[in-house]
């Protein structure tokens, strides 16, 4: 126990005592319970607010997701799918056919045995909802059970990506759910949480938008492997995991230091100084993902519908400003690829328009594309890390000649704004900025801004059928060289049509008390194998 | 006594009526639809029209307002467009936290504002008033998040002797629950308690100088006792009137509070709420906070009774 | 937090009708916060003459600036001169704290009048005000700004909105304890008409209370305009106001605490002067005064 806390409790414990019996007729134990070093506390700035992991992508329900839910197939540390629940699988028919099996003695949290019936329905409701899913159910001619531990998916061309879309660890991954949950209506939420992965939800004590617990599931049974990235053994090493929703930063870090929490899943880069500082923190870039920032631009109304001008944008641009505002000198990097910068995919290609041109260019193209003083309504969130994104934006936009308004507003209410199709008279929008983790953008098939849908797509409904096409064409690419083909056209054509504009990455560190022990390097805050020393 | 006890109950139930329309017709003529919230992203139009339908959003107006109003009476706030919960649970969960909040600063207001307010009333021009007069206009001009950042700072950060956040109910210990809340206690009281001691003040300076009490001076009845048995009981009214229609900025202080030392409460709730347009969650919340508040006020003006014989109904 | 102005039911009921000209203040508090009042009012008029910059030019480079001689103050966040945004919150603060004043002050008189002059609109007017009363108004100010917007604009009508009901109801009670007095008996029975009446009577009655009133709105709106800032929910985080330095400083008060020592410092002195005019004009107004002392 910290110092700190010993003198607290001395201190205060006693006062309270001293005059705790008159006012309110008594003096209780002190409330830290005895299960404390059994207990991980730990903060973060995202909310849980729902509890269906395949229905929403909120980074809270994401989290909430891997603790108490499993999946069939896992991202080792090298981006290699492995077998998680499944004990493996085979193809059949030159890649027609996949067979899985699973692994003996998988529970559900509610006793029952894990069935290929559970988990047929589950890749089901998550085809519905995920991009890479909608891409792979187009090949789906039917999936069968064999039995309760095996069961086949059908496809109608070889399908080379089959076990990495399962094992995709970007929101929504594939998780999967009892029979009768994973039966629910794509569009509606399941507001049960009845999974098979190590911690169960204490749904008792799940107050949404403050806190949740999870407790260890006893009949989980891990693998035998060594952890490596989500795959490999996923150890519920500690008995009790409570999770609290804190929103002020400078009061999460005193929680972190004053021995309150023990761990801090993405503090702000301006306070990781002062937390290196305190003996008892390891602050680390635990998490292997960098996360990518970008300005989405709404192709179905002025000003932006106009081509010439979001060129301009990206002409203007200039990365390092940007990642200036949210990321410490050194933990940052531009990146001008479409898809994430440590993905095998990264690159150059067509890039000169924005690594070539300054703000000189882009206001001479921005005179020639016709824009005639129309508003710009740019979203941005104002809270958490990524704040000063907004306002950086804001300055650009106002410095290269748009008629800007900001609208700063929290990430939920975003995405709510930004679906909104009308014109910017009517609630619509015409630029927002957003960010996601390396792994939700490393391919064409998983990233979901490097779209061209139209009207079907991601919010802003960037139009162009070939780079649709061309995605297709990518996850069922027979080659490793075909892919990266596959993929550099994408980008050109990207660069081409801008459908968004890519600001740059930073490295995200997390920050946590030196007793824990077991903690090991993935691409997202996960919470198995950690354990506590004191 | 007993029929206006009624009437002046039944006062009560426009006042509510009136709030539950204000609240709805804002929230109606907002834009955004939840039914896009509860469809997410991915949604095709198809599936957020079932959900309008299922969520009666299909309908006028008034036939929504009255078959909320309906529900409400059967004790059903609906369900929140975010997390699916019942609305009156996610209520219910985060009541202790601030009821917990508020009582312990109306007891600190009280227990600090009365006294004092007495003492700069009985020492009228002292020493004492003048300091009490300039710290009330000093405390009146500080807002109630610089007084919690201060006291964090100096209580948790520097000294090290309070934990910052959360909360810890009461059944779980008195010393953990009253380290936990007394810092956003003391936060939330500066303006009220600041509130109370003046009307205390003037009050009493009211009461002090009617003849009775020069009499009980003169004819050598304690001091102490011409205080607080005669002149306060008489001063009482405003000071309970000024008690029950400040609970109205205890309850926005705790909005702002919860937030800051990361207490789970109705302040948080309502906030969030907002943020997220989850229209069912503001409207019962909203609603339910202002039939305390109107009910605690009716309690107030009932009191009046107890502390002024002169009162008859 | 004060979030509404609170009348002081004790002092809330000057009765008479009294004549601003005939009595100059004396009160060195309404000198002294008038005095602290000017000097702002001066400064955020002109900030220019004080050596303030653009208050939005962004220099991320040169973020969280320690003191220097470009930057008297530092650089925040996104490196803006704390120094500049300072002087330029004087702006926003007073002018929304004078703009709510001025508003609710107006419509309250008009509502409480209208309440106190036509009978059968009273209770229906009073019913509608307690409503309004019943909603604890800083979740109030949250919501109207939530449904409007974040603007300048939407956050003086916010406040201005929940202002207006106790400024009526003290304007009303004015008003009827003004129209039981025998001189306004009189005027009715000598045939005054009820326009006669208002302006003549019921308006000179109510302008000494109504202006104490005022001060006290004024100091509420800049602290409710400041709350609102600081939890996200007020003007666009662009705009240099108080609250939104602090906002954006709250995370960083550890590393830089002059971005929130410096906005509440401000706010702190801003608001005081404001309640210390009020207090003055409300003892120099108030005609209990000589009675409270002996």
């Amino acid at each position: 126990m910290d110092r700190r806390d010993l003198l607290r409790n001395t201190i205060f414990g006693g006062a309270a005592c001293a005059f705790g019996p008159l006012v309110l007729g008594g003096c209780g134990s002190s409330g830290s319970s005895a299960a404390a070093s059994d207990t991980l506390r730990v903060m973060t700035a995202q909310s849980l607010s729902s509890l269906d992991p395949i229905w929403t992508t909120a980074p809270g329900t994401r989290m909430f997701g891997y603790l108490v839910y499993d999946q069939l197939i896992a991202m080792d540390e090298n981006y290699n799918p492995q077998p998680q629940m499944a004990e493996g699988w085979t193809t059949e028919d030159e890649g027609r056919s996949y067979t899985i099996s699973l692994r003996d003695g998988l529970k559900f949290h509610d006793g029952e045995p894990v069935r290929a019936q559970d988990c047929v329905p589950s890749i089901e409701r998550w085809m519905a909802r995920d991009s890479f899913g909608q891409i792979l159910a187009q090949f789906v001619d039917a999936q069968e059970v064999i039995d309760d531990r095996s069961f086949r998916i059908l496809l109608n061309r070889p399908v080379l990506q089959l076990p990495a879309a399962l094992a995709k660890l970007s929101a929504p991954a594939c998780l999967i759910m009892p029979e009768r949950l994973a039966k629910t209506d794509p569009a509606q939420q399941v507001t049960e949480a009845i999974g098979s992965g190590p911690y169960r939800f204490m749904a008792d004590e799940w107050v949404s938008g403050a806190s949740s617990a999870y407790e260890r599931f006893e009949d989980y049974v891990p693998r035998d492997e060594p952890v490596s990235g989500l795959a490999g053994g996923r150890i519920p090493a500690i008995g009790r995991i409570e999770v609290s929703q804190v929103s002020d930063p400078s009061t999460a870090m005193s929680a972190l230091m004053g021995g309150e929490q023990d761990y801090w899943d993405v503090p702000p880069h301006d306070l990781i100084p002062l937390l290196k500082q305190d003996d008892g923190i390891e602050v680390n870039r635990r998490t292997t993902s960098s996360v990518y920032y970008m300005m989405q631009f709404n192709h179905l109304q002025p000003p932006f519908d106009n081509l010439a001008l979001r060129k301009a944008v990206a002409m203007a641009v200039d990365q390092s400003q940007f990642l200036a505002s949210v990321s410490a000198p050194g933990s940052n990097e531009a990146c001008y690829s479409y898809y994430s910068c440590e993905s095998p995919y990264a690159s150059d290609v067509g890039s000169e328009l924005m690594r070539e041109t300054d703000m000189e260019d882009a206001k001479a193209a921005l005179a020639e594309s016709g824009y005639n003083g129309e508003k710009v309504i740019l979203l941005a969130t104002m809270e958490g890390p990524n704040a000063g994104l907004g306002q950086v934006a804001e300055d650009l936009f106002r410095r290269l000649g748009l008629n800007v308004e900001l609208v700063g507003m929290d990430f939920a209410s975003i995405t709510q704004r930004r679906t909104n199709r009308q014109s910017v008279d009517e609630g619509g929008w015409s630029v927002f900025l957003t960010a996601w983790l390396g792994d939700d953008i490393n391919n064409p098939a998983v990233h979901p801004m490097l779209r061209g849908a139209g009207e079907e797509g991601y919010s802003g409904w960037a139009s162009d059928p070939e780079l649709e096409r061309l995605r297709v064409q990518w996850a069922v690419a027979g080659t490793e060289s075909e892919q990266k083909d596959i993929a550099r056209t994408i980008q050109e054509r990207a660069y081409a049509n801008v459908p968004y504009v890519p600001l740059g990455s930073s490295r995200l560190e997390s920050a946590y008390s030196k007793d824990l022990t077991g903690i090991f390097d993935t691409p997202v805050n996960v919470y198995w194998n950690i354990g506590k020393s004191a | 006594m007993l029929s206006y006890v009624i009437r002046r109950a039944l006062l009560t139930i426009p006042v509510v009526a009136i709030v539950a329309a204000i609240v709805f017709a804002m929230l109606y003529f907002t834009p955004g639809d939840p039914a896009l919230v509860i469809a997410g992203d991915q949604a095709t139009p198809a599936q957020i029209e079932r959900i309008r339908v299922a969520l009666h959003l299909d309908q006028p107006p008034y036939v929504r307002f009255f078959a909320w109003i309906g529900q409400f009476l059967q004790g059903d706030l609906g369900v929140s467009v975010f997390t699916g919960q019942p609305v009156t649970y996610m209520i219910a969960q985060r009541l202790e936290p601030t009821l917990s909040l508020v009582v312990l600063a109306v007891l600190i207001s009280v227990g600090v504002g009365v006294p004092a307010g007495v003492i700069a009333a009985w020492r009228q021009g002292g020493t004492f008033d003048k300091v009490f007069v300039t710290a009330s206009t000093f405390s009146f001009s500080v807002p109630v998040f610089i007084t919690a950042y201060g006291l964090a700072y100096i209580f948790a950060t520097t000294l090290g002797w309070l934990p910052v956040q959360g909360f810890s109910p009461i059944e779980d210990g008195v010393g953990e629950f009253i380290s936990r809340l007394i810092m956003p206690a003391i936060a939330i009281s500066m303006i009220y308690a600041t509130l109370i001691a003046n009307v205390t003040r003037s009050s009493m300076l009211d009461v002090l100088g009617q003849d009775y009490i020069r009499t009980a001076i003169t004819k050598g009845v304690p001091r102490s006792q011409v205080l607080f048995r005669h002149a306060l009981k008489n001063a009482a009214i405003p000071v309970i009137t000024v008690v029950g229609n400040g609970i109205g900025v205890l309850i926005g202080g705790t909005v702002i509070i919860e937030t800051i030392f990361a207490i789970p409460g109705i302040g948080r709730l309502t906030v969030d709420a907002i943020m997220h347009r989850d229209y069912p969650v503001i409207q019962g919340v909203v609603l339910l906070s202002s039939i305390a508040y109107v009910l605690l006020n009716l309690i107030v003006d009932l009191t009046y009774v107890v502390f002024d014989p002169r009162v008859r109904y | 937090m004060k979030m509404q102005a609170i009348s002081i039911p004790s002092k809330a009921k000057p009765a008479k009708a009294i004549s601003l000209r005939r009595r100059l203040p004396g009160n060195p508090k309404v000198w002294v916060g008038a005095a602290i009042l000017v000097c702002l009012g001066l400064a955020a008029a002109f900030p220019g003459l004080l050596g303030a910059g653009d208050p939005y030019l962004l220099d991320v480079e040169n973020r969280l600036a320690p003191v220097s001689a470009a930057h008297p103050l530092g650089t925040d966040s996104l490196g803006r001169d704390l120094y500049t945004l300072a002087l330029y919150g004087a702006r926003v603060s007073l002018v929304v704290g004078f703009a709510c004043a001025v508003l609710a002050a107006i419509l309250g008189a008009f509502v409480g009048l209208l309440s106190a002059s036509v009978r059968w609109l009273d209770p229906i007017i009073m019913r509608i005000l307690d409503g309004i009363l019943a909603i604890p108004a800083i979740m109030f100010a949250i919501l109207l700004v939530a449904v409007a917007g974040g603007s300048l604009q939407n956050v003086i009508i916010a406040v201005t909105f929940i202002e207006v009901p106790p400024v009526a109801r003290l304007v009303r009670s004015v008003a009827l304890s003004l129209r039981e007095r025998p001189f306004v008996e009189a005027a009715v029975a000598a045939g005054s008409g009820l326009p006669r009446i208002i302006v003549f009577y019921f308006v000179p009655g109510i302008m000494a209370p109504l202006l104490v009133q005022a001060t006290f709105i004024w100091a509420a709106a800049m602290m409710i305009e400041a709350a609102l800032s600081f939890i996200g929910a007020g003007a666009p985080p662009s705009t240099p106001s108080w609250g939104n330095i602090m906002s954006a400083g709250r995370s960083l008060w550890q590393i830089k605490p002059m971005l929130i020592f410096v906005p509440a410092v401000m706010l702190f002195v801003t608001v005081m002067a404001v309640n210390l005019l009020g207090d003055g004009l409300r003892q120099w107004l108030d005609p209990r005064r000589k009675r409270q002392r002996p």
